[in-house]
Order: structure tokens, then sequence, then C-alpha cells
């Protein structure tokens, strides 16, 4: 279908090869790591800087998402929780849930979003999307506190199992940034995706046991359900918050998962980032 | 042109390639539905760059005119390594630096200084270059007491200066400009290219790209035509441009 013809025969026509010898500009992953914060303090700046409750509006957003979904879930539909009010339970899920489906979403437009800072300049493309989880993961850990105090509040004293937080926030970190990275690859050659992966996220909450107990899905239907990765790390987060029992099975398949998907979206980024500006 | 020891930029045979759609599809869903038609998925290579070459020494500044879509800036994207090529080879000896824009990454809602870290980060300088070169950068843009103030109350002015400012301080050994100097106003002239020729004595190698002719002979001591893709010229800018200049005219009737 394509026509070449403006070559010529004699031409050698080679693997093209870009190679810098001596001290290139990206050779260090402190410079790397340094531009990451940057760019993660950019988006957060971007968000705040000029508006007057500034931080505090990270809490506003979970504290109304508190009371409707209480009402609709406890109220209306009359869910139960084992071992816990049902408020600190689905609490606990939704914040976890919302850092990482706001990540990902961020992320998968950060090369559309940046396209003129891609367009104009040389640093390694992946900073936007894992920027982009960062920013999140800062507003996560700012209304963990909140979380906390309602917790307590409700008369749920933590385990020993609240040590394990920093693997539960590194396991929703990774996951984020891995299907970030993947959808934002895509995401400037299919300019709908956007649509679809917000209704995407909407099921996929859905088939996570957050609004839910998940003794409510049926035995038969179970090992199918922990199929998806988020059922393993939401659940492994209400151990960590609430103390109820570890599943390590699906807690493993959410590790491969977790990692399955980082190394997919590496790649697929990998391969498809520098083209990014060609649409 | 043969590519010496001292050659810190080679570039050998560099084609690229883009691909014209006759209607791209710009969706999943258009993409799934042009499977299934008739010339659904047509399109026709069109190269920006056909087998350019050339190498640039420490020091030089190459120029590069040509009329608009001859390949300027696909060149400079290519070099920079901001779009991939399709065949050749590209060389680096050193760091490369783009002036492609002026105030790219910049936030209206952040300070001058905080801008000048934000985008030192990211045309990859270390905290330490940033910290050490504050002061002249800050004294360079002139901002004075707006150094501290949102970047959206600046002046195009002030903007500018800012962006050029930064970009000489991060020390590579080879810019890459396109355009910027003929965007700004002759003040901002009187400031840049000066500082420009500075730069060269000290060894910093540069591309650049422009309309503007004048520039080009002032500052260059080679220039390369482009035209539809190919180097039709590379020589001494007065015998280029005086070569180029007819066809500009022409061009512009």
């Amino acid at each position: 279908m394509s026509t070449s013809y403006e070559i010529h025969p004699s031409v050698k026509m080679t693997q093209p090869v870009y190679e810098v010898i001596g001290d290139a500009n990206w050779n260090s992953w402190n410079k790397i790591a340094r531009l990451i914060k940057h760019m993660t303090w950019r988006s957060l700046a971007s968000r705040y800087k000029g508006s007057a409750l500034g931080f505090l509006w990270t809490l506003v957003n979970p504290i109304m998402l508190m009371f409707v979904y209480t009402f609709v879930f406890k109220i209306i539909f009359q869910q139960k929780a084992a071992g816990v009010p049902f408020e600190v339970y689905l609490m606990t899920g939704i914040l976890a849930w919302n850092f990482f489906s706001t990540a990902a979403i961020q992320a998968s437009v950060s090369l559309v979003s940046g396209a003129s800072l891609v367009n104009k300049s040389t640093f390694p493309r992946i900073v936007l999307p894992v920027s982009a989880v960062l920013a999140n993961a800062v507003n996560y850990l700012v209304a963990l506190p909140l979380l906390f105090a309602f917790i307590f509040v409700s008369g749920v004293r933590p385990t020993f199992a609240i040590f394990l937080l920093p693997f539960a926030f590194l396991l929703l970190t990774v996951i984020a940034i891995g299907l970030g990275a993947l959808l934002a690859s895509l995401m400037p050659f299919f300019q709908d995706l956007q649509h679809l992966i917000e209704v995407f996220f909407t099921m996929w909450l859905f088939l996570t046991p957050i609004v839910y107990d998940i003794s409510l899905i049926p035995e038969r239907w179970r090992s199918w359900y922990a199929l998806n990765p988020m059922v393993g790390i939401v659940e492994f987060i209400h151990t960590v918050f609430l103390g109820q029992p570890l599943h390590e099975k699906s807690l493993g398949i959410s590790l491969v998962g977790t990692l399955g998907i980082l190394l997919i979206g590496l790649l697929i980024f990998r391969r498809l980032a520098p083209h990014c500006t060609e649409v | 042109m043969s590519p010496g020891p001292d050659a810190i930029l080679e570039v050998e045979g560099v084609w690229r390639k883009y691909r014209r759609w006759e209607r791209r599809p710009t969706s999943l869903k258009d993409a799934f539905v042009r499977i299934f038609q008739r010339n659904g998925l047509v399109y026709e290579d069109f190269w920006a760059l056909k087998d350019v070459s050339f190498s640039l020494r420490r020091g030089e500044a190459l120029g590069i005119c040509g009329g608009n879509g001859s390949g300027k800036s696909t060149l400079l994207k290519v070099l920079a390594n901001i779009l991939p090529m399709s065949h050749g080879r590209v060389t680096v000896r050193g760091k490369i630096t783009t002036l492609l824009d002026l105030g790219t990454g910049f936030l209206p809602e952040l300070t001058g200084r905080e801008n000048i870290a934000l985008n030192g980060a990211i045309m990859g300088l270390s905290g330490a270059e940033v910290a050490s070169h504050m002061e002249s950068i800050i004294e360079f843009a002139d901002l004075g007491s707006f150094i501290n103030s949102p970047i959206k109350t600046y002046s195009a002015g002030m903007y500018m200066r800012l962006g050029f400012a930064i970009a000489i301080h991060v020390n590579a050994d080879i810019l890459l400009i396109d355009e910027i100097l003929a965007v700004g106003d002759e003040e901002f002239h009187r400031k840049c290219i000066p500082e420009l020729k500075r730069m060269q004595r000290n060894g910093t190698s540069m591309v650049i790209a422009s309309h503007a002719l004048g520039m080009l002979s002032e500052l260059c001591d080679r220039v390369m035509w482009l035209n539809g893709g190919r180097v039709m010229m590379d020589g001494p800018p007065a015998e280029v441009l005086e070569r180029y200049s007819p066809h500009l005219v022409v061009a512009n009737d």
C-alpha cells in the first residue's frame, strides 16, 4: 500500500541508529528521579496553587464520597462487612480505589496533555505518567490521617498488620504506573479511548470488593473473581487497616498481576511513546 | 564534509518518513470501521528528510534555511532524538540542549524562581547546577523584583528572556535553535545574539533553523539549504544565501 518511490534504489537502507558518546543529557537515574519529583510537584501545584483551601480540597472529596456511599450502600442496600462497621470498610476501600483509578486515568492522558512539552524537549517520556501517579500518591497519603481518625472513632483498633501499609501502598502505586503507562502510550493514537477508560474503571470498581463484602460473591465464581488483580490488593488493604484475615492466594495473584501489568506497560510505552508526537 | 575527529555531531544518510493518511483514523471506532471498508486504510509515505548528511565541528554554528515544509524542524527534532528517524545514523559526542520554543513547561501559577527550578529539571540540570546558575539566570533575564511573582504576571518579553536564560545556562555542547530568534523584538535580539556569539567562542556548537537570513549570516559559520527534505547546498553563508534568496522571492509571490 505504501509508495517509497522517492528512495533511489542505490541508497542502502539501514536501521536507524542514534548514538550518544560521552556525557549524554539523561545519563543518570538521579536526574530522572529529580525530574519526576519536580513534575509531581508541578501537577500538584497546578491543582492547588491559587485555590484558597489548597490541600484541604484533597480531603473534601473523600468526605463527601463517604456520606454518599454510606447512605446508598449501608442505609439503602443494607450492606454489611465481617467484623467491622460497614462505613469503615467502605471508606478504606474507596480511598485506595480512588487513588488507583484517578492516578491511572490521569497518567493515561499525560502524554496527550503534555504534548507541547513532549514535542519540544528531550527528557524521558516515562516521567509524565509516573509523576501523574505520584501526585495522586501524595494526595492519598495526605488523606490517610483522616482515614485513621475515622477508623479510630468507629471503634476499630489497628492490628500489627498496619505495618504492612508501605507494601500495600507500593502495590497500588506500581499497578497504577503500569496501567497508566500502557494506556498513555495508546491514547495519542486513539482519542476515544478516554471515554472507554472511564466506563471501564467504573465497571472495574463494581468487580472489586469495595462497596460490598466478598462473601456475597458465590463460592463457585470466587476463583474467577480473584483473577482481577485489584481484588487481592483491596482485600489486602482491608487486612492492613481493619485487621481482616489475609487471603494469601488472591494477594499472590495480585502480586503477579501487578508486576505483569508493569512489565507490559513499560514495554509498550517504550515501543510507542517515541511515536506519540506523529499523530 | 569528511567527519574528522573533532566532529561533535555526525549525521549520515538520515531519512524520515511520515505516513500521510487519505483519511487518518483518529479513534478506535474509526480504526475498527476502516478495516471493513474498501480503501479504508489508504496512506501514502511522505519523506520529510531525504538522505541528509553533514557533520558539525566543536564551536561551529550551522544555519539551516529553507521554505515552510522543507524539513528544518523535523531535522532539529531528529537531531535531539525527539522524533525517531526512519533510516540513517546520528552520532552525538556531547550534550544536546534544545531551544525549540521559549518557556516550554512553564507553569503560570509558579513564580519565576520556581519555574527556573522546574525548567532546569526538564532540561536535565542537577539541583546543584540550578542553584549555582540561579542568580546568573535571574540577572540575564533582567526580571528584578518580578522573580518572586507568578509568571502569569510577566510581560511577553520577560517570559522569553527567562526561557532563553535557562536554556543558555545548561552548558550544552550542542544547542539546537528553531525560529526562536524570529519571535523576539529588537531589544531581545540585542541581548541574545551577543550571548550566542560568546557561547560559540567558548566552544558551543549550534544548529540554527531560521527564516531570518540576516541573522543566519550574522551567527553562522556555515549554512545548509534544505528543500523538500533534501540538502540543496551546504557551504559559507554568503554563497548559500545568495543562491537561496531568489527562491525565497519566488516563493513569496
